[in-house]
């Protein structure tokens, strides 16, 4: 009786996991399958396509250098903005943590604060003091470091006080100034956790529209901001746009399917410290 | 050692720059804003005419006016209520989704590492293009299984039909975020220490009891995370709508504020409606501390060290 | 050794002469704002034209040209305005819009630069909504109108007579609808498009006059008259024929379009650039005329329409002698290679004789436009901010049927008080 209740149990489970699997696959699904077919096929079936269009890919992609082009914006402003959370989320995570001050946690709670407002709330008059810079990509990158800097500094404070002042200890004693302590002895010791925080930092940044919509125009538009254009444009060839929508994710998704253990511990703890 | 971990050199080297640049770059702006969201209008528009009107602007806000789509009752689509209308479907039907599958997973399902990486794949896709495959699964797809159900569309389409248009809004959110609830609750659950699972299980509590006795309550603080993201998230909403609504649709806050700021150049008015934002986000915050606070010491928790 | 000298002096002088002329045409970079962003622009391909032709002509002005969405852009150019960092030419819309930045001083008068030759070569009224107090601040590249879209196999193919009258368009409707045609398309997510339907049907009923005076808030002028009422419940007469597909107001524009260009509906009302999207074959099956007029009324040959587009210089620009050239290139330039490639009417005179295969759609917007006696803008290009965006959202609701005629004309009375 126990043994049947639960392979009923099981079978339930297991149909109903399956379900789910396939609610959550079927709209990728449906953009990959969509992304080599014509229109007409599109809009009546949901399979296989009968002939496999990967000209849409070359379509897409060259389109007025479009894709390709908004690729490589993504991929400069999400770098530069990677670059310089992990070296002031690191610095001060150094500073904040490491280093004894009067006030230092004083500080720290300063920066965590900014973790609680959402960017909205300084969107209009960022837009003023960007606005110079509106035609570089720094208009994007300096609000995105900014932003992200708080929970890189959280994330990063959890592992730095774990590391044993010994350390540092032996490497004054060696006579190495705090620089070259900080930077050659402490920061390789960090490198799993920055990576966690750039992991999370990637996703809020490759993915991110709010700030973009203002400040990306013209030749400096972002994947996403790109695309939500582009899909007016392509309203009469849905394959073409159903490919620039894989080519916008393919990049997170290669990071996920290499990392996935990473990409899901980076953002539990990006959540559990938000 | 000491001297050298002291040196206010060093500290201002290391902490300075960071400080100056979120100041300047986060907070400094916030500040502006509430100063902006009191004023008549901002100077840059008004010259010599901006002045100070106290909270005047959040008092409009909370008019009842034909026009107001932030906070108005009688139309039925307030922006508020539309966030919170968000909020309790996440609550209610996507957390406890989330919880359901979570404890599938945790309680011995053949290849639950499978299911569970399948399950975040839509986490890590970007907004945007989840707003647009989905727009064309309701424009391409829908109409066709509403004509093999041989049933009628909504009048207008999904998308402007009043009735309709905001869940097709929030089912893709809900949709996405339902892998990133499941694996929060998952990597709780699953740290709860084993003996206290296998010490029930021999109480005789299996299945839902174990579940709604030990595991859930057990899990409270992840519960908490999953709760503030939910509700936080309802007000930062945009995207989606952004993508999905026809034009300068304000039936949502943070469109609202994008709208009379950026389509309607009302910047004081766009500012008191981003502050509101703000000031909700955090009063959601406190209570959440507060509600949780007491549950906190009933159960010691021996919950793994994520980070 | 004479000849080193004479060689040494005409080197001398090569040099002295090419610096003076570097000095005279000194190397200058100008930042240039405008739309068609989207390959599917009809305006795209002739701006392009012109800029190289530009630089062609002035090598030694360098352009950093972006090119935006249409929205996107006016709503980036405002914010823009209130930092005083516009680009130095900039594409702008006419009227209240362009009036907004005039207010902020933030653009340029131009007729100091405009020589009487230049005058002369600029097509009569299209100035009007460009200029405030005796100053001119655009320049126009292009004339603006809609007109009534027909696709005449279609209209062959049911025996339906193209309508002159609004009773003949109603005749139409029915006819098309009772054969499972859908009459007419509209991309209400957008809002503007339907706006197109609304505004020239209020000018058939209320006339050029008021809807002016109201638009433009002029003392005294209301929207509630028989008038404005006959006008909206017209269209709502058309929405409740069903004369737009059921899902209209979900559909955007590039969305509603796609049935048009497929051949799937006779009758579409927009505006003349929607001439440069139809394709080679579908130019020869369309007929642009006049949108259908209303018995009695005395508005026959009133357009909507007008100069509405033209090119800005920034009152901040460091160059503004080379911004002037720069902006005066583009809108005659852009007229011309505009109207050649079927793009749009021309703002600015010449010979276009030479040209025997231009866009026969377009010639037929020309033909009609002959015997106009006024041009209305239409109100989402005149007007800015919160009352652009509620002439969009009033009749965005009344297509999805949310509010009646009557209801829309008291919202209008409120808005534009």
């Amino acid at each position: 009786m126990m043994r049947r209740k639960r392979t009923v149990g099981k079978v339930f489970s297991h149909s109903f996991l399956a379900v789910w699997v396939v609610l959550c696959l079927f709209p990728i699904y449906w953009m990959l399958v969509s992304s080599l077919k014509d229109n007409q096929e599109i809009l009546t079936g949901i399979g296989l396509p009968t002939q496999w269009l990967f000209k849409n890919y070359a379509s897409a992609w060259g389109k007025g250098d479009r894709v390709s082009l908004y690729l490589l914006n993504s991929v400069i402003d999400t770098a530069s903005t990677l670059v310089i959370t992990s070296l002031l989320g690191f610095m001060s995570a150094y500073g904040l943590l490491r280093m004894r001050w009067k006030g230092q946690k004083v500080v720290f709670t300063y920066i965590l604060t900014g973790m609680m407002i959402p960017m909205h709330a300084a969107l209009y008059p960022l837009t003023v003091t960007l606005m110079p810079l509106s035609r570089s990509h720094f208009s994007l990158i300096i609000p995105y470091a900014a932003f992200n800097i708080p929970i890189t500094v959280l994330i990063l404070s959890g592992f730095i006080t774990s590391i044993p002042y010994e350390l540092e200890e032996a490497s004054c004693i060696d006579g190495a100034g705090i620089y070259r302590t900080a930077f050659t002895i402490i920061l390789p010791m960090m490198v799993p956790a920055i990576a966690t925080s750039a992991i999370f930092v990637f996703l809020q940044v490759w993915n991110e529209l709010l700030l973009a919509s203002v400040f990306a125009s013209g030749d400096l538009l972002t994947l996403t901001m790109g695309i939500k254009q582009m899909s007016g444009q392509y309203q009469t060839d849905y394959g073409g746009m159903c490919a620039a929508l894989v080519i916008a994710t393919l990049p997170s998704m290669i990071l996920y399917c290499c990392l996935s253990k990473q990409v899901q511990k980076s953002l539990i703890v990006g959540a559990v410290k938000g | 050692m000491k001297r050298v971990l002291s040196n206010k050199w060093s500290i201002a080297v290391f902490v300075l720059p960071t400080v100056l640049f979120f100041t300047y770059i986060v907070i400094i702006p916030i500040i502006k804003t509430a100063v902006y969201s009191m004023l008549s209008e901002i100077p840059a528009i008004a010259k010599e005419d901006s002045h100070f009107v106290g909270l005047d602007n959040y008092v409009t806000m909370f008019t009842q006016g034909k026009r107001n789509a932030w906070w108005n009752t009688d139309l039925g689509t307030s922006a508020v209520i539309n966030s919170l209308k968000y909020a309790a479907s996440s609550v209610f039907i996507q957390l406890p989704f989330a919880m359901f599958i979570a404890l599938l997973l945790v309680n011995g399902v053949k290849g639950e590492s499978f299911y569970r990486n399948i399950f975040f794949i839509p986490v890590v896709i970007s907004s945007v293009v989840v707003s647009l495959l989905w727009q064309r699964i309701y424009k391409d797809l829908l109409p066709n299984l509403y004509d093999i159900l041989g049933m009628q569309m909504p009048k207008g389409g999904i998308l402007a039909n009043k009735d309709t248009k905001m869940w097709a809004v929030f089912i893709p959110v809900l949709w996405q975020y339902v892998g990133y609830h499941m694996l929060l609750m998952y990597g709780a659950l699953r740290s709860i220490s084993t003996d206290i699972i296998e010490a029930a299980t021999v109480d005789g509590a299996t299945g839902a009891r174990l579940a709604f006795r030990i595991q859930i309550p057990m899990i409270k603080p992840m519960l908490k995370v999953c709760l503030s993201f939910s509700l936080i998230g309802s007000f930062k909403l945009f995207d989606t709508p952004w993508i999905l609504l026809e034009r300068s649709n304000k039936s949502l806050p943070a469109l609202s504020m994008y709208i009379e700021m950026f389509q309607n150049h009302k910047y004081s008015y766009a500012s008191a409606q981003a502050m509101f934002i703000v000031v909700e986000c955090l009063i959601f915050t406190v209570l959440l501390n507060v509600l949780f606070r007491e549950k906190k010491e009933k159960y010691s928790l021996p919950r793994k060290e994520t980070a | 050794m004479k000849k080193f000298v004479a060689l040494v002096l005409a080197v001398v002088m090569m040099l002295s002469l090419t610096t003076v002329f570097a000095e005279e045409h000194e190397e200058v970079t100008l930042d240039c704002h405008v739309i068609w962003s989207a390959e599917t622009e009809a305006n795209r391909e002739p701006l392009l034209k012109t800029m190289e032709e530009f630089q062609a002509a002035y090598p030694w002005i360098k352009v950093n040209l972006v090119m935006d969405e249409a929205n996107a852009w006016k709503d980036a150019g405002e914010t823009l305005a209130l930092s005083d960092s516009l680009p130095d030419v900039f594409y702008w819309n006419a009227g209240g819009v362009l009036w907004n930045l005039v207010g902020s001083g933030d653009i340029l008068p131009l007729n100091d630069y405009l020589t009487d030759d230049i005058m002369s070569r600029i097509e009569g009224g299209t100035l009007t909504d460009m200029t405030f107090d005796g100053k001119i601040y655009q320049l126009p590249y292009t004339k603006a109108c809609s007109a009534l879209y027909c696709n005449t196999e279609l209209f062959d193919q049911y025996g339906v007579k193209i309508p002159e009258t609004w009773d003949e368009l109603i005749e139409a409707v029915k006819t098309f609808k009772a054969a499972g045609v859908t009459p007419m398309t509209v991309g209400g997510s957008d809002q503007w498009p339907t706006n197109m339907y609304t505004d020239i049907i209020n000018l058939r009923f209320a006339g050029d006059a008021a809807c002016r005076a109201c638009y433009y808030k002029t003392e005294g002028a209301t929207f509630k008259t028989q008038d404005w009422l006959d006008g909206m419940n017209a269209f709502k007469q058309l929405i409740d024929l069903g004369a737009f597909p059921d899902n209209a107001a979900s559909l955007t524009r590039d969305e509603s379009e796609v049935a048009y260009f497929a051949g799937e509906i006779p009758m579409y009302v927009h505006g003349q650039w929607f001439a440069g999207s139809l394709s080679a074959e579908m130019q020869q099956k369309v007929k642009a005329v006049k949108f259908p007029t209303v018995e009695g009324k005395d508005t026959d040959n009133q357009w909507m329409g007008g100069a509405a587009e033209g090119f800005c210089v920034s009152s901040y620009t460091k160059h503004p002698d080379e911004a002037f050239i720069l902006c005066q290139f583009l809108a005659e330039g852009l007229s011309k290679n505009g109207f050649i490639s079927g793009a749009g009417l021309p703002a600015w005179k010449y010979d276009f004789s030479a040209y025997t295969d231009i866009n026969p759609v377009l010639l037929q917007i020309v033909e009609a436009t002959s015997t106009a006696e006024s041009f209305l803008l239409w109100g989402n290009t005149a007007l800015t901010g919160e009352d652009a965006t509620l002439i969009g959202a009033t009749v965005y609701q009344l297509l999805n049927g949310e509010i009646t005629a009557e209801e829309w004309c008291d919202e209008m009375e409120t808005i534009f008080q």
